[in-house]
């Protein structure tokens, strides 16, 4: 809770000063709203050792735009292989579900009807992990990352993007059902969250 | 670690301000590369953010920040972050009808914060690299940004623990 009390004051604080005057904002494309979009997510594993791979899978999220600020709520399952790494574990399926909020930093518009945006993104969620054996775990989570979005501004509104946050887990009960006593020393509590999706 | 991220982000987002300066340029970079760490070769990735202003005569002075993950044997060994700041300059540039081709040199310094299995690290930093990029010049009147700038970069860092590397992939969006 306290990390989400800061990750939410720093993004106001990150935000305000970046704020343009009314003219500038005008320039930026206008956001679709609402947008839609799937994606291919890697999720961070939900495990408590540190392990150099994500669960792959598919994606989906709406979000509705309000100025240069996007809300978007997001859902993703994926596959997590037993083997991880040198490290072994149950191996099972992993789900996510959360919100995010983007704050369009940049925007290039080469053409009246293209623009390549620049964004950067805080986001909150939890992970829930099935894994093999039965036993179910699940993590809340806290990112702040950025992403890449090309899209149409025309009547299709078609974009695609890539989007990479750093998610930091804020805890774990899978070290009893996953690990069997045979975990080492946590050294990390962060992942690569990253996502290349399609939007309309 | 979260807080310190955070300020920096806020910091890096607060360069950004538009007004009668020219906000200079913001972008990313995903990155890998390799650290010495405590005797040892560890390799790392890397999502950095970056602000870029022009200072004179095409030099370029830019800022950085980076959240690192490190492993080895394919087993993370912890994370951290790490500042950098440093000059570029264009070596050598090819402009065509609609895009200028560039290899850029860059020096600089900083140090990094990492956690090693449990144990902190301070890793300060020189390096020297280039990249290899090119920038889209065509814009529409109203572009809040004039360039796009996708690039590659290689360097090579200097530590105290001896010689590391990195090569990552990103882009830049110009004021």
């Amino acid at each position: 809770m306290r990390l989400a009390t800061i990750l939410v004051l720093a993004t106001c604080v990150a935000a305000s000063p970046a704020r343009a005057d009314d003219a500038e904002d005008a320039a930026f494309a206008r956001l679709p709203s609402p947008q839609l979009g799937v994606n291919l997510a890697a999720l961070p594993i939900p495990f408590p050792v540190p392990a150099a791979d994500a669960a792959l899978g598919p994606g989906v999220e709406v979000g509705i735009g309000l100025g240069r600020f996007k809300l978007v709520a997001e859902a993703a399952v994926a596959f997590a292989d037993a083997r991880t790494g040198a490290t072994s574990h149950a191996g099972g399926w992993v789900g996510r579900a959360g919100g995010a909020l983007r704050w369009l930093a940049r925007e290039y518009q080469p053409l009246d009807v293209v623009t390549s945006d620049f964004y950067l993104v805080a986001a909150a969620g939890e992970t829930r992990a099935w894994w093999r054996d039965g036993a179910r775990t699940s993590r809340p989570d806290i990112s702040v990352g950025f992403g890449e979005a090309l899209r149409a501004t025309n009547r299709y509104r078609f974009g695609m993007r890539v989007e990479m946050r750093v998610e930091f887990g804020l805890g774990d009960d899978a070290p009893a059902v996953a690990c069997r006593g045979s975990c080492m020393t946590v050294a990390s509590s962060s992942g690569l969250f990253a996502l290349v999706g399609a939007t309309w | 670690m979260v807080t310190r991220v955070l300020v920096v982000l806020a910091v890096l987002a607060g360069t950004a301000r538009a007004d009668d300066v020219d906000p200079g340029m913001l972008g990313f970079r995903f990155a890998g590369g390799t650290l010495p760490v405590d005797g040892a070769r560890v390799a790392n990735e890397s999502l950095a953010i970056g602000v870029e202003h022009e200072l004179a005569c095409g030099l370029r002075g830019f800022g950085e920040y980076e959240w690192m993950w490190l492993a080895h044997d394919e087993t993370a060994l912890g994370d951290g972050s790490r500042i950098q700041l440093g000059l570029r300059h264009v070596i050598a540039q090819k402009r065509l009808s609609m895009v200028r081709l560039f290899v850029d040199g860059e020096v600089g310094g900083g140090a990094a914060l990492v956690t090693d299995v449990g144990t902190v690290h301070l890793l300060p930093d020189a390096f020297v690299g280039a990249r290899f990029g090119y920038d889209l010049l065509p814009h529409t009147a109203r572009s809040p940004s004039r360039t796009f700038e996708p690039e590659l970069s290689v360097r090579v860092l200097a530590l105290p623990g001896g010689a590391a590397w990195m090569v990552g992939v990103g882009a830049f969006w110009g004021g």
